[in-house]
């Protein structure tokens, strides 16, 4: 188990390694640096000539270490993530990119982790509806269930969500995180229930989009078990029908669904994201749309790098439940 | 070769019929591949040099039991045939500008009137008029006139192969507003706008889509077929790109592309950046069955025989691998489709002078624009018949692609 663990992390270490060279890759793509920036805005707000703001350009360069071979600054960029924790400074807002994200952030993942949650949940047991009942109608709305929320695009179920809400029911809680009178107080359930009703149709869209997956794959899974014959062994020694599906058959069907749950994650924060964006609901999503529009390129690249590091954790744990679960997972780690 | 009478199979597929429960859903499986194979051996005196179905012909009878895998077929051939023909069948210039029709609601198709039966079916003119008292655009229907399109009649000139024709299934009558799913803020007709629309986003699914397959069948046959390190690593590298947050990384993406393109270049760069991630999906799929089928005899007999490296990856592994390409693209379209709309629809895809269906429903961004007027969400119904059908066709021949198994 040991040996799996240091192999699964050092693996997961490397994709960090690729996930920061793309992401620096990214910063450095554009013409353009912040000492281009700082000196453009000293000669437009400051009142500096053309050669002065040069100037400044250049001692800019020479203190923050623009100037440097780009190993070196790639060097100094990563210790500065881990060791002060610094990400680098929008040009928008001029504030570090940490403080524009941080509660954003909590607020992306706590709402794509609970999405991802019903998503499985409701996934398996559609799927374990449509494999008991193949063929039949139990299987039939499953997997018309699972069907469209594969197939209609998020974007317009979000539209059609906020169309609705706004013009036809006039629902007070459309494009904010919460309330006005709870903006400013602590977390209590008054405000957990407020901010539900605002992002609700996040959750909705996007856990009825993943829950298609999950269904398939654990529908597939489910009808293979149930054809083997320890099945057919225990409904002949007079086991209860839903005993043998639910402790028989269903614990066998859910490992490849856990290896599954990596590839999902990323499904839901993009799920997350595409709604967020459609109905203004400040978490990362429109932060990352409003910088695009903006060119504001360390928070786009320090988002991508978050998220695909938040991804990179996520598959770390769900090898390791994999692992936990199923001993061949783990000594087959030779591959 | 001959073909088997229909209601011959029928009875022999049908009579056997308990799918459903566990244990004799594999039976009737078992029972049908039997009866498949007898066919088979009966159809070979007839023909006497063939001597078992073709992989194709076997393929075909079942997906040809599916019904949701052929109203997918039937759909997707619709919706290409409607894309090739677009330009002849919209029947107003899709860039062409009105200034008396801004925003201009659907118009009501009438195929009867009091003079009975119209087979060309005719619109009334929707006429907004100002409420004298609060100054409020109101809109009335004007029923005493009629409008009229020509069938086949000369419209706006188009190109359909390279030649330069005029003639449209239905054209707009001149000075009598014929639009039927409304116009967009420029007086545009929108039914044109999504019918013409239709060909920049089948094409960029397309392209994208045979970048992605290309790239993951090469990957995936290649690192299947080497093993050892060479396929250590590259499977460490397809990790990457299947760990990799989907949207973000096409916004990080779309946030370093030179802002001074030309529309077309930046079609093309859009292209590239939706190529960059599905090929890893497939190349893991690939690679697995490349696996499979590379321990199978007839590879080692081609081993010892003296293939050649190149020979045996071509003549034996890729054919077997390509009915799951095959799946893999009807379904990866679909989803291509779906990010390109999202794309556009945000305004970070492809740029205005070309039309996409995502970049009509860019005009559904602003809440207002939808609430005052909802059928510029129309182009919607483009994305979700193409979506739909690609899905119900690529399913089907996943069920149908494995004729030999259960």
């Amino acid at each position: 188990m040991l040996r799996f663990l240091i192999r699964r992390g050092l693996s997961a270490i490397g994709l960090l390694f690729v996930v920061s060279i793309v992401s620096f890759t990214l910063i450095k793509a554009p013409p353009g640096d912040y000492a281009d920036y700082a000196a453009a805005l000293a000669r437009s707000q400051g009142g500096l000539s053309y050669e002065q703001s040069l100037v400044l350009r250049d001692q800019l360069r020479e203190r923050l270490g623009l100037n440097k071979p780009l190993p070196q600054q790639y060097v100094q960029w990563v210790s500065g993530m881990v060791l002060r924790g610094d990400f680098g400074t929008s040009y928008v807002y001029n504030k570090p990119v940490t403080d524009l994200l941080g509660e954003r952030f909590l607020r992306t993942l706590a709402i794509a982790a609970t999405c991802h949650l019903l998503a499985t949940l409701i996934g398996v047991g559609l799927g374990i509806i449509g494999a008991v009942y193949q063929h039949r109608w139990g299987d039939r709305i499953a997997s018309t269930i699972a069907f469209l929320g594969m197939t209609i695009p998020r974007f317009f179920m979000a539209l059609v969500i906020l169309y609705w809400l706004a013009f036809v029911i006039g629902y007070q809680h459309v494009g904010a995180i919460s309330s006005r009178e709870f903006i400013l107080q602590p977390m209590s359930f008054a405000k957990l229930w407020d901010t539900l009703k605002h992002v609700w149709p996040i959750i909705l869209v996007a856990a009825f989009g993943g829950l298609a997956y999950n269904m398939r794959v654990m529908r597939g899974n489910l009808l293979d078990v149930l054809r083997q014959p320890y099945i057919e062994a225990a409904r002949a020694k007079g086991v209860p029908g839903y005993r043998v599906v639910l402790k028989h058959a269903v614990p066998n069907a859910l490992h490849p669904l856990v290896m599954y749950q990596g590839v999902a994650m990323p499904y839901m924060l993009s799920g997350e994201l595409e709604v967020a964006i459609v109905l203004g609901i400040p978490t990362i999503g429109p932060l990352m749309l409003d910088s695009l529009y903006r060119s504001d390129v360390w928070v786009t690249t320090t988002i991508f790098l978050w998220l695909s590091a938040v991804l990179v954790v996520a598959n770390l744990l769900a090898d390791i439940a994999l692992g936990l679960l199923d001993p061949r997972v783990r000594q087959a780690g030779a591959l | 070769m001959s073909t088997i009478p229909d209601e011959h199979t029928g009875m022999l597929d049908t009579t056997p019929n308990p799918a459903g429960e566990a244990v004799p859903a594999s039976l009737a499986a078992e029972l049908k591949s039997e009866t498949e194979g007898l066919i088979a051996e009966a159809d070979a005196p007839a023909a006497r040099t063939v001597r078992s179905q073709t992989y194709f012909r076997l393929v075909w009878r079942r997906f040809r039991r599916n019904t949701m895998g052929m109203i997918g077929a039937a759909l997707v051939a619709l919706l290409l045939l409607a894309t090739v023909f677009a330009n002849f069948l919209s029947p107003y210039n899709p860039v062409a500008r009105n200034k008396d029709a801004i925003y201009s609601p659907p118009q009501s198709l009438h195929f009867f009137s009091d003079e009975g039966f119209h087979p060309i079916p005719f619109t009334n003119p929707v006429v907004t008029e100002i409420d004298p008292q609060t100054f409020a655009a109101v809109t009335k229907v004007d029923t005493e006139t009629r409008c009229r399109p020509e069938f086949l009649g000369h419209g706006w000139p188009y190109r359909l192969f390279g030649i330069p024709l005029d003639r449209h299934l239905l054209t707009a009558p001149a000075n009598c507003p014929w639009n039927i799913l409304g116009t967009d803020r420029d007086g545009r007709d929108v039914l044109s706008r999504l019918l013409v629309g239709s060909q920049l986003t089948i094409s960029i699914a397309l392209i994208v889509v045979a970048i992605s397959i290309t790239l993951g069948a090469i990957v995936g046959t290649v690192s299947g077929y080497l093993g050892g390190l060479s396929d250590h690593w590259i499977q460490r590298v397809v990790e990457f790109f299947l760990a990799v947050p989907e949207v973000p990384f096409y916004f990080a993406l779309v946030a370093v592309v030179p802002r001074n393109l030309s529309s077309f270049q930046l079609m093309l760069v859009i292209c590239a950046i939706l190529s960059t991630l599905r090929w890893a999906h497939l190349a893991r799929e690939v690679r697995g069955k490349t696996l499979s089928i590379a321990n199978l005899d007839y590879v080692s007999a081609a081993e010892a025989v003296g293939a050649s490296r190149w020979r045996i990856v071509m003549r034996h592994i890729l054919p077997n691998v390509m009915s799951h390409v095959v799946v893999a693209t009807t379904l990866l379209i679909p989803s291509i489709i779906l990010i390109e709309s999202f794309l556009s629809f945000l305004g970070l895809g492809v740029q205005p002078p070309m039309i996409s269906w995502g970049l009509l429903l860019n005009a559904a961004q602003n809440i207002q624009n939808l609430g005052s007027y909802p059928w510029v969400l129309t182009p919607v119904a483009g994305v979700l018949v193409a979506v739909m059908s690609f899905n119900m066709l690529g399913d089907g021949l996943r069920d149908a692609i494995d004729p030999y198994q259960s």
